[in-house]
């Protein structure tokens, strides 16, 4: 009974288990399986995978995508996220420029195409072709940041301009340039490939330039460079009596220069930065240097410079124009004036010793004539606007005072004489008026024929020891012989005289400028000593130096000096303009446009 | 479980004379109307080129019985299996997709049978009837293989059910305790909502359908006549 149990048992449990249906059937389906690879179109704006796709702005994207079969669906990621999906054949979306960063990222279009095979995997959209493509785009923005300018001066000396885009050459429509201060016009270049710009137009100073790209997409942006390169300067070398060299500063391009002289041009458009001219003795030389583009067709209101100096031959005094001049041998002091001032100058250093304001009422010796110191001692005369103060050294104190009478510049004649007198020739006198030095007491007058219109040089004149006393001029000559109080004529002629002057320390030498000739004649009798013939060169006596016994003259365009001795003899000679200049202590003293000296010692020829 | 319990049952047989107890064990023929699972597979056919191969076929039932005899009366329990499944299939280079659907019912009734003498000593009719419950199960196996790619999901829904069952029938015996049987019925269902996972759906399974028997009975008498 057991057994038939558990028969019964199991047989009920396979019976049941094995029991349950098992659906069965099957629906095989004979499809064509996908090729291997068909071909794919994906396009991004039509632009090359191997292009980088410059992003400056936000811009506007077209994917297309084309197979012989279906599109399944296309995705758009930019640096792996994906931004769109498409299921069309194209789309277009914009990409903003926030939206990435500066900097290169990475675009993938990948689309996915139906094998269209009808099979279970192409049914559930697990059987396709797909293609992927990538792109570069690199995002710059606001590319003016990283415009770059600058300058520099290149091998043959131009100034060029150069710049850095940060987009490629291909993208560029051209770039203009604009200066005001060097060009006339904007300049256009259409090479995109030329980075740089040379500018003939600039020379030095401050300039700027403004750098413009045109895209070929309508877009421009642009950076502007302004400088300041410093213009020349001018330098002097003293190149000797003869020659000045003036140089300048080579300026930061090429230039052409014109230099000019108080307004005159005396060189014009060279290149060079040096010119050596010839010096000219008795000016305080301003100098301007023009500057202007090397090559001339740039040359516009903006683009030119000019640079100042000043040179004077000598040295300068701290006097103004037309000082007033007498040299003391016994102090070995020179006098001189300015303004309503009497100086008194070392004559070696020619530093001031001593002053005195002689202001007058109203004109003093600002409107003074004459200066004249003693031969024999310290006295110094000086001749003011309403009289003439006697000083018996250069300490300046208790005067002797002689008035009224008054010195102008047309004084013809002031001079004290070691016999105490005191000699005054005035404008236009025929008297020459004579006075005792020590008191001002007028003692007598000596009337002559032949008065002179010219204030310099001197026609007349008077020997250091009062004896002689000469008045000449163009219609002649009458020396004097002078004894007390009286005179004598001692000899007189018609000739032409340009100038008369009794030579220091030899009262009976008597210096003359008549006709063609210079002649150094012995008083009384006239007798000639020395002649040089002047016929062929125009020539002004100046004055004869009381210390080295040189004569100073002026000749064709030059002053010369002689000596006494040996008239034809030139020692020395100085290119000047001026002839109203003096000789003392063998220097040379300017009288019209300012006071300059200048040594001529070291030059003195043997 | 309800295989194993219905195996434990049988462990512990009734033992009863026929007049005394009857052991009966069936074999037989049933169509199903499914009509709503049938629809649900029919709800799937072409999705992705299914096709149906198979779609709830009538099988074979397995049914025991139990029961007590007193003359011309025969009363009891039953308990029957039905199985029955439909598949919707599509394969191709690629892959395959299969859906199978079996779907089992397990019917506990009692029975009533009444026997009519034919004259004819060892052969007898009989009319049954047979009410009862039924469980349903809904086991849905979807299976996708795509090339290297492979996707299964189950789904189980259970339905209950009350059935009626009228039933005719031969009876002969062979010896004095085992005798043959042959029989033929039809079921009506009155289902309820199957659930899922305790949801309830739209779906019944409505074994409505035609029921035939061949099985052999034991009988154990209780009285020697």
């Amino acid at each position: 009974m057991n057994s038939l149990k558990s028969i019964l048992l199991l047989a009920t449990t396979l019976i049941f288990v094995a029991c349950e249906y098992e659906p069965e059937g099957s629906n095989y389906i004979e499809l064509t399986p996908p090729e291997n690879s068909i071909p794919i179109q994906i396009s991004l704006n039509d632009i090359n995978p191997s292009d980088t796709i410059y992003l400056y702005k936000s811009a506007d994207f077209s994917v297309k995508v084309k197979s012989i079969k279906d599109l399944k669906l296309a995705t758009i990621s930019i640096d792996g996220e994906l931004i769109r999906t498409m299921r069309k054949d194209s789309v277009s979306f914009q990409v903003y420029l926030d939206q990435l960063g500066e900097g290169v990222h990475k675009v993938t279009v990948n689309a996915t195409f139906a094998t269209n095979t009808g099979s279970l995997a192409d049914l559930m959209g697990l059987e396709g072709y797909t293609g992927e493509l990538t792109w570069n785009i690199r995002v710059i923005n606001n590319p003016e940041e990283h415009f770059n300018i600058g300058y520099r001066s290149k091998e043959d000396g131009f100034l060029e301009i150069f710049w850095n885009s940060p987009l490629p050459q291909s993208l560029i429509e051209k770039y203009s340039i604009y200066s005001g201060l060097t060009q006339n016009s904007e300049i256009s270049i259409y090479d995109p490939n030329q980075k740089s710009f040379t500018d003939y137009g600039y020379v030095c100073g401050y300039v700027y330039y403004d750098v413009k790209v045109y895209l070929k997409d309508g877009n421009t942006f642009q950076k502007g460079i302004s400088f300041c390169t410093a213009g020349p300067n001018i330098y002097f070398e003293d190149q000797g009596t003869d020659n000045l060299r003036i140089y300048w500063d080579k300026p930061f391009a090429n230039g052409r220069f014109d230099l000019l002289c108080n307004e005159k041009i005396i060189v014009s458009e060279i290149t060079d930065t040096t010119v050596t001219i010839p010096q000219l003795f008795g000016r305080n030389r301003k100098f301007r240097l023009d500057v202007r583009p090397q090559k001339t067709g740039y040359d516009n209101f903006h683009n030119r410079f000019s640079a100042y100096g000043r040179f004077t031959q000598g040295t300068l005094l701290d006097l103004p124009n037309c000082p007033l001049y007498a040299y003391n041998k016994t102090d070995d002091i020179i006098y001189t004036s300015r303004y309503s001032d009497l100086l008194a100058l070392d004559a070696n250093s020619l530093q001031k010793k001593n002053e005195i304001t002689i202001k007058g009422n109203p004109w003093g010796i600002l409107y003074g004539g004459k200066i004249a110191t003693a031969p024999h001692d310290s006295r110094i005369a000086a001749m003011t606007g309403e009289e003439t103060w006697i000083f018996a050294d250069s300490r300046f104190v208790d005067p002797i005072k002689i008035s009224p009478l008054r010195g102008n510049v047309n004084t013809r004649l002031a001079a004290l004489t070691s016999n105490d007198r005191f000699f005054v020739v005035e404008q236009d006198s025929t008297k020459c008026k004579v006075f005792n030095s020590l008191t001002g007491d007028k003692i007598f007058e000596i009337p002559f024929t032949y008065k002179t219109k010219y204030t310099f040089p001197n026609f007349t004149t008077v020997s250091e020891d009062g004896q002689y006393f000469c008045a000449s001029s163009t219609k002649g000559i009458e020396v004097f012989g002078i004894n007390g109080t009286t005179k004598e004529l001692l000899y007189t002629d018609t000739r032409e005289y340009e100038g008369a002057m009794f030579v220091p320390d030899q009262p009976d030498q008597l210096l003359l400028s008549v006709n063609s000739n210079i002649e150094l004649r012995k008083i009384p009798d006239f007798t000639l000593i020395q002649s040089l013939d002047i016929s062929r060169n125009k020539t002004v006596l100046c004055n004869i130096d009381p210390v080295s016994k040189n004569i100073l003259y002026y000749q064709n365009d030059s002053l010369k000096v002689c000596p006494i001795d040996n008239l034809s003899k030139t020692i020395f000679k100085i290119r000047c303009d001026e002839r109203s200049c003096k000789l003392y202590k063998n220097k040379i003293f300017t009288h019209e446009v300012g006071a300059i000296t200048f040594d001529i010692t070291p030059h003195i020829k043997d | 479980m309800k295989k194993l319990i219905i195996a434990l049952l049988l462990c512990f047989p009734i033992h009863v004379f026929s007049q005394g107890w009857s052991f009966e064990y069936s074999i037989g023929y049933g169509t199903y109307q499914l009509d709503d699972i049938k629809e649900l597979q029919r709800t799937m056919i072409n999705k992705r080129g299914l096709k149906e191969t198979d779609a709830f076929p009538g099988h074979i039932t397995h049914s025991l019985s139990v029961g007590y005899n007193t003359g011309f009366h025969s009363m009891g329990s039953t308990f029957s299996y039905l199985t029955t499944g439909g598949r919707l299939h599509r394969a191709d280079f690629s892959g395959s997709y299969t859906v199978d659907m079996i779907t089992n019912g397990y019917r506990i009734g009692v029975f009533y049978r009444h026997y009519i003498p034919t004259g004819h000593t060892p052969l007898s009719v009989y009319f049954q009837v047979t009410p009862g419950v039924i469980i349903s199960n809904l086991d849905m196996k979807e299976q996708i293989k795509v090339y290297s790619q492979l996707d299964k999901k189950n789904t189980n829904l259970k339905g209950f059910g009350i059935y009626l069952e009228p039933t005719i029938g031969l009876k002969y015996q062979l010896s004095d305790r085992l005798y043959c049987s042959l029989g033929g019925g039809y079921e009506i269902n009155f289902p309820s909502k199957m659930k899922q996972s305790g949801l309830e759906t739209e779906i019944e399974a409505n074994w409505n359908g035609l029921r035939l028997y061949c099985g052999l009975i034991f009988v154990l008498p209780t009285f020697k006549k």
